[in-house]
């Protein structure tokens, strides 16, 4: 084995569609390995809410901007032997692939482990990739890149219709489309020249329909190579893998295509000399005989993490020992005493992981699935056959989901329901069921959609089940509905009545199926006899599931460093997760892992096959109180916050009232039934006023913002009164509060840079509250206190305040929402997490050395700047809003604010310009602050556009500004000024957009596809102002490694 | 899920274990050695695997046959068990399992618990049992369980006459003396240009010289080649001929006995498509499909007539023997081939390359 020296291990930077929590299972896993090896690691990200960021795995950890000036700083600084970036996704290649062409590896002694340049080129040059098929007789799609129409219609002619065209080189996901003929190929491909940056587009073979098949190798350095698993995807190609529905190991495989495929993807990777694991996808033709490889990945990737969950198989545990130079013989897997990394994963159950998507949270943005990715987040389930394991999956996606059907295409006509299923969105598998349990023919279905008709049988017979469950059905088919992964509420909801079935048992995912017996605690539910799960004493921790806009990473994090602190305590732990790509389900990271919905029946049976003592409830999101009450009935103690204080929390009335009770002010609220109480309330109370009802809501300054709104709201929300709050615009606070009962202590207050209008989950958040009083601090924390002491909480919640006029008002407590916690956890060394838990389990904070009150910090600053994933939702407005939007984060640390917030705004992505034109466009109510804004730029020498109106406003206060014309004013015109290279900044809170025909929505998209930053808040720009007038860059300021702090 | 209405049928166990399930295939009773195999896809490959004789075969993958059957016709197991049966295969060329079974009078079971059954049957070595229509006779079944022993198998299974199965462009003309080989080893041959001259089980070195070839290949087979002495015998009448020869699965291990090797019955057997092997020449790491309840023991092979030359990486255990005395290696496992290479492929083009070199030095 090498002997290495010290390694750099890229992250992957903040969670967005696409790049999401597998990357940091991976680093977690790989971190172990290494740490296991002897082998001395720095690993750099920049996103807190990732495990891999925590102290104790990697020896030095980096959580800075992930670009190459800054990893060349912490190169010079740490002097490492060897960078590895593929357990890092893009960003991390990018960056390594930067470094070597510069020549700066080569210069501070570093080399590249896992990949190198050729072979990274290799797949991801259109034309090199061509080559390496062709090199080994291995068919691929046929392409052609062009730069003008006629010559992409000569080239379609050539390899035959249809053919599919995209423009290359965009930022973020641009679909491919459909050509089946000469002149719509022009259109198109015109259409896609313009998208291009480099004007250019790629043509290639139209496989739509073909079926999409991926296999996982691993290979190692003496070229030996295994399959850790074949999957197949539901959708086939057309729709992306990751917004697809997958089930693994492929189910309409001949063997010949299996071993044939199985062997070109060994080749493959023998051909690319991979070191570690390749991802090799495949179209293979419905009726056989030909196939086309479509991509070859040798990183670790999403495909990998779901391989790796569906086998037990551990891919990043593989990976890093293969990357230190072991083979695969050597490398043992810890299944048995003999079981080593070359034995393929033998797999008796059928996997299926579903996506789920935010759509409901991106309103405007496009629902239509294609090529390029739109899922947040994924879950998994297993079973003992198809349908089961898709019933499972279906709820671990929604927990709502126990019947397979969404009301609204039962009301369908068949017509609309075809339509419905050509629409090919979110909810097309909704109408497929649908359309299945109708007389609609099979074929029809299959046609439209190209999904493989065993796939449709297995749904048919779901679809079957159901109906036969609500008309009268007899023992044998609800006992087949048991089999087919119907829980019992699911069964009792289409029956009508009460029934009772027996308890579902477990068997576990063991590498071999069952041919050895196994030290493996990896189980999944089955309708069968036997149960391979025991009764053990140890604590349950509900998981979060899938990665959706709210409920990201962050809960995933907090529930691995839960874990984390039971194990340290000596407790033994079980968890209960089905997000395929969380740190959380990681069979290696718990004593004990179910992947299982979490609903109530699907906990009973847990609760009966191990008859746990304790359970904790609260990093499950807001789903994991839901039950509580079958956690309780199943004589299991809830530690930490239960359903009883999520419920006094969540409901406004009770929340409200109860601050009464305590005397701690909240502002002001009245309900109301109609529009014109609305209007009366907020006379009243004063504007503007926040009104929310159904997952929407309208901030009104003016009383017609009430009547064009307040009547959707009602409806949408099914109540009969809605509440209309005061709104204020202060400055927000957030504090998550430690109580073990008679003491508190609060890691740190956060404040919020953007004042109003808002979602907090999008603000960029500043630790320690910069601007805020010590008496306003200690206040807050006085109340907060108060509050968490009332409730009882033993363990943690989370308290928000606004501050106005130098009044504290309550705005929210929660105990679902942690959003903060990692980013305070990093900042301030303090572990909160594991400090919540150990209240959880009676500790006092008295005992424990963290001292009580508000902790006084590590003297740094920290500032999260939320990350948006807007490039990869084509037509999404980018204006925020009340409703959260962001995916993830990224975190600057720094010893002085400036810097931190420096280091917060490059480590989000946004380009940071000392120079340059800005384009303002504001609302009236942001007029005069504009103003202030644009003159701060001014002083600092940008250049100020700006619409007529606005430009003579301006110029009217002194400050110089440059008219440009509106869109529909004719060119040149805004859009073209953000097609040029003269804008670095747009300031744009004007019209919140629904339709993005509106000239600001527009705006905003443009902007987006350029990379320009904008900003939708003035308060957001300011900071940037406050920023640059340091006149720093980001190479003037330090990088801190993490573990520098810890000592306090 | 196993829809429809099907007719109860069991697994009896010789420890009177029952495991109920439903009929698929011929309705009735089958007795046999009780096996599991676990691979994925290839549940054809398994049902015409002339090495499972005698043997019940129980298929660890719970979804079996979702691209029907279009299989050659002939299985040689006593049983086979699955979980679940696709009776609407994906592709309309095959026919369903259902159909195969009882159109080649196989009995079968299904909607049982296979992983169940699997953990039954492993760490216990041979476990004897029946398929069965009704439970009413169960003590007699049972005494007729105890009583039954494979016998014969290679008898069984080999071809009766000799057949010649000509290549399209012939390079070389290989014989294969048929203990009982999947037809896999037949396309293997084909593909490489070589005509096949398949050879009953007790053809002997006569009839290979009458036949004119340049190789042989002694066949993988079912049962015990301990029980073989008579095909042994032969075999060292055709080893001697000097040509250049590889042997698969019993054809390995008789061939081990023929130069006095010996063979042992394993604690558990191979069945699955994931056994790790290592090659002792450098180390390299091939993942093999493997059936066999019986293995060369390493100590009993004379350093002097051949040396181990690559092991299995789990238990040890020998998986292939290279001759020293004769030009020839074999294999415990199979070489799977396909058009594209797999990882043991190259064993067949190795082969290839001795026959051409023998050729080349006259």
């Amino acid at each position: 084995m090498a002997n290495v020296g010290k390694i750099l291990i890229l992250g992957p930077g903040p969670v967005i569609v696409g790049r999401s929590t597998e990357y940091d299972f991976a680093c977690v896993q790989a971190l172990k390995a290494f740490k296991e090896a002897g082998v001395e690691t720095i690993l750099v990200n920049s996103s807190p809410s990732s495990v891999m960021t925590e102290p104790d795995l990697a020896d030095i950890v980096y959580i800075e901007p992930l670009e190459s000036e800054r990893i060349k700083k912490i190169i010079r600084k740490e002097r490492p032997s060897a960078i590895i970036p593929v357990f890092g996704g893009d960003m991390a290649l990018d960056i390594t692939l930067s470094l070597m062409r510069s020549g700066f590896l080569d210069d501070n002694g570093v080399c590249v482990l896992g990949t190198d340049a050729k072979m990274i080129h290799s797949v991801k040059d259109r034309q090199a990739f061509a080559d390496v098929l062709a090199e080994i007789g291995e068919p691929g799609v046929k392409s052609s890149v062009v730069t003008n129409a006629e010559a992409a219609a000569d080239f379609a002619e050539d390899i035959g219709y249809p053919v599919m065209v995209s423009p290359a080189y965009t930022l973020g996901g641009h679909d491919k489309k459909v050509c089946y003929n000469r002149s719509q190929l022009l259109e198109l491909a015109e259409e896609a020249l313009d998208i291009s940056l480099i004007h250019q587009i790629l043509v290639e073979k139209c496989i739509s329909g073909w079926k999409e098949i991926e296999y996982v190798v691993m290979r190692d350095c003496a070229g030996n190579t295994m399959s850790v698993c074949s999957m197949e995807n539901v959708d086939p190609v057309g729709i992306n893998a990751g917004d697809s529905i997958i089930v693994s190991p492929a189910q309409t495989l001949s063997d010949q295509e299996a071993v044939s495929l199985r062997a070109s993807a060994a080749n493959l990777a023998g051909h690319l000399r991979v070191t570690g694991v390749c991802n090799v996808r495949f179209a293979l033709r419905p009726d056989g005989g030909e196939y086309a490889v479509l991509e070859a990945d040798p990183c670790f990737r999403r495909a990998s993490a779901l391989a790796s969950k569906v086998t037990g198989y551990p891919v990043p545990f593989v990976s890093a020992h293969l990357i230190l130079g072991r083979s695969l013989d050597q490398i043992k897997t810890g299944f048995t005493d003999f079981s080593v990394a070359i034995s393929e994963p033998a797999v008796d159950y059928c996997a299926v992981k579903m996506p789920k998507w935010s759509f409901g949270k991106f309103k405007s943005g496009a629902d239509k699935l294609g090529t390029a990715m739109k899922a947040t987040g994924e879950a998994m389930a297993i079973g003992t056959d198809f349908e089961s394991a898709f019933m499972k999956a279906l709820r671990s996606v929604d927990a709502s989901l126990l019947v397979p059907a969404v009301p609204k295409f039962k009301a369908m006509e068949n017509e609309e329901l075809i339509e419905a299923i050509k629409a090919s969105d979110d909810e097309r598998i909704f109408a497929v069921l649908e359309a299945l349990s109708r007389d609609i023919p099979m074929a029809a279905i299959h046609e439209i959609t190209m999904i493989d008709e065993w796939f449709l049988v297995k749904m048919k017979n779901i679809a079957s089940i159901a109906k036969a469950l609500a008309n009268h059905p007899s023992l044998e088919e609800i006992e087949a509905a048991r089999m087919a992964g119907y829980t019992r509420r699911g069964i009792e909801e289409l029956t009508g009545s009460s029934c009772e079935i027996p308890s579902n048992s477990f068997k576990t995912v063991d590498t071999c199926a069952a041919e050895f017996d196994t030290d493996s605690h990896y189980y999944y539910s089955t309708a069968d006899e036997q149960n391979e799960a025991e009764e053990s004493d140890c604590v349950l921790v509900i998981g979060a599931g899938a990665v959706t806009v709210g409920s990201g990473a962050e809960l995933d994090c907090c529930t691995a460093e839960c874990i984390h602190s039971l194990r340290r305590s000596g407790l033994k732990t079980a968890v209960i997760n089905n997000n395929s790509g969380a740190v959380s389900t990681d069979p290696r990271g718990s004593d004990l892992l179910f992947v299982s919905p979490v609903t109530p029946d699907d906990i009973s049976d847990i609760i009966t096959a191990v008859r746990p003592k304790k359970a904790i409830v609260q990093f499950g999101g807001k789903n994991g109180y839901s039950v509580c009450e079958t956690l309780r009935r199943g004589g299991v103690k809830i530690l930490g916050a239960d359903d009883a204080v999520f419920a006094k929390t969540k409901d406004l009335e009770r929340f409200y009232a109860y601050l009464d009770t305590l005397d701690i002010p909240h502002a002001p609220v009245v309900w109301v039934k109609s529009a014109q109480e609305a209007e009366d309330a907020a006379r009243e109370i004063g504007y503007p006023v926040f009104i929310q009802g159904g997952g929407d809501s309208v901030l009104a300054y003016r009383s017609e913002e009430i009547r064009e709104n307040f009547d959707l709201l009602l409806e949408r929300s099914g109540e009969e009164v809605l509440p209309v709050r005061g709104y204020y615009i202060g400055s927000g606070l957030d504090m998550d509060v430690l109580c073990d009962g008679t003491d508190c202590l609060v890691p740190g207050i956060t404040e919020q840079i953007e004042r109003a209008g808002i979602h907090s989950g999008d603000s960029i958040s500043v630790y320690p509250a910069v601007a805020l009083s010590d008496t306003i601090r200690l206040q807050a924390y006085e109340l907060a206190r108060k509050l968490a002491l009332a409730l009882g909480v033993k363990g943690m919640i989370n308290v928000r305040f606004v501050c106005y006029d130098s009044k504290l008002y309550l705005t929210r407590a929660s105990v679902n929402n942690w959003r903060n916690v990692p980013f305070i956890t990093r900042v301030t060394g303090l572990p909160v997490v594991d400090i919540a838990v150990q209240c959880m389990l009676g500790k006092k904070l008295a005992n424990m050395n963290y001292g009580t009150g508000i902790f006084g910090g590590a003297g740094l600053y920290g500032v999260r700047v939320p990350v948006f994933s807007f490039d990869r939702v084509e037509g999404l407005d980018t204006q925020l809003g009340l409703e959260m939007k962001s995916t993830g984060e990224a975190l600057g640390i720094a010893d002085n604010f400036e810097d931190a917030l420096l280091k917060g705004l490059a480590a989000s992505g946004m380009r940071i310009r000392h120079s340059g034109g800005v384009f303002i466009s504001v609302r009236d109510n942001d007029k005069q602050e504009a103003v202030r804004l644009a003159d701060a730029f001014a002083q600092l020498g940008f250049d100020i556009y700006a619409t007529a109106g606005t430009a003579r406003m301006l110029n009217s206060n002194f400050v110089p500004a440059s008219a440009v014309r509106k869109i529909h004013e004719g060119s040149p015109n805004t859009l073209d000024l953000l097609s040029g290279n003269k804008i670095v900044y747009v300031i744009s809170t004007s019209a919140k957009g629904r339709s993005s025909l509106i000239d600001d929505v527009k705006i905003r998209r443009r902007a987006v596809e350029r990379q320009i930053p904008t900003f939708t808040s003035l308060d957001t720009a300011n900071a940037l102002v406050r920023c640059l007038k340091q006149n720093r860059v980001l190479n003037d300021t330090d990088v801190i490694d993490l573990h520098t702090i810890k000592n306090n | 899920m196993i829809s429809g209405k099907r007719e109860k049928a069991f697994l009896v166990l010789e420890d009177g274990t029952v495991f109920s399930g439903y009929s698929v295939g011929e309705r009735g009773t089958a007795i046999g050695e009780v096996v599991f195999n676990t691979c994925t896809a290839s549940y054809e490959e398994v049902l015409s695997d002339p090495t499972y004789y005698g043997q019940i075969v129980a298929q660890t993958y719970p979804l079996v046959g979702n691209r029907g059957v279009e299989g050659a016709g002939h299985i040689a197991a006593n049983g086979y068990i699955v979980r679940e049966w696709c009776d609407t295969p994906s592709d309309a060329r095959g026919e369903t399992l259902d159909n195969y079974l009882r159109r080649l009078g196989i009995v079968g079971l299904c909607g049982i618990d296979t992983r169940a059954l699997t953990r039954c049957l492993r760490g216990r070595g041979y476990v004897k049992g029946a398929i069965t229509d009704s439970l009413e006779g169960k003590e007699e079944l049972l005494k007729r369980i105890s009583e039954y022993s494979i016998r014969g198998a290679v008898a069984a299974v080999t071809v009766k006459e000799p057949e010649v199965l000509a290549a399209e462009r012939e390079e070389f003309r290989v014989a294969v003396i048929d203990y009982g080989t999947p037809r896999s080893l037949l396309d293997a041959l084909h593909r490489r240009n070589c005509t096949v001259h398949l050879l009953p089980a007790g053809a002997d070195a006569q009839d290979v010289k009458a036949a004119g070839v340049d190789a042989v290949v002694f066949s993988d087979g079912p049962g015990d080649p301990d029980d073989e002495s008579g095909l042994i015998e032969k075999m060292r009448g055709i080893l001697a001929l000097g040509l250049p020869f590889i042997g698969i699965g019993l054809g390995h291990q008789m061939a081990a006995l023929a130069i006095g090797g010996s063979v042992v019955k394993m604690a558990l057997g191979h069945r699955g498509s994931n056994q790790p092997v290592r090659r002792l020449s450098d180390g390299r790491l091939l993942v093999t499909t493997q059936n066999h309840g019986y293995c060369v023991q390493a100590d009993s092979v004379d350093p002097a007539a051949a040396e181990v030359s690559m092991f299995n990486v789990n238990d040890g255990t020998v998986e292939a023997i290279r001759y020293l005395k004769f030009p020839g290696e074999t294999y415990q496992f199979t070489p799977v081939d396909s058009p594209e290479h797999t990882g043991t492929s190259y064993l067949y083009d190795a082969f290839i390359d001795r026959i051409r070199e023998g050729h080349q030095h006259g």
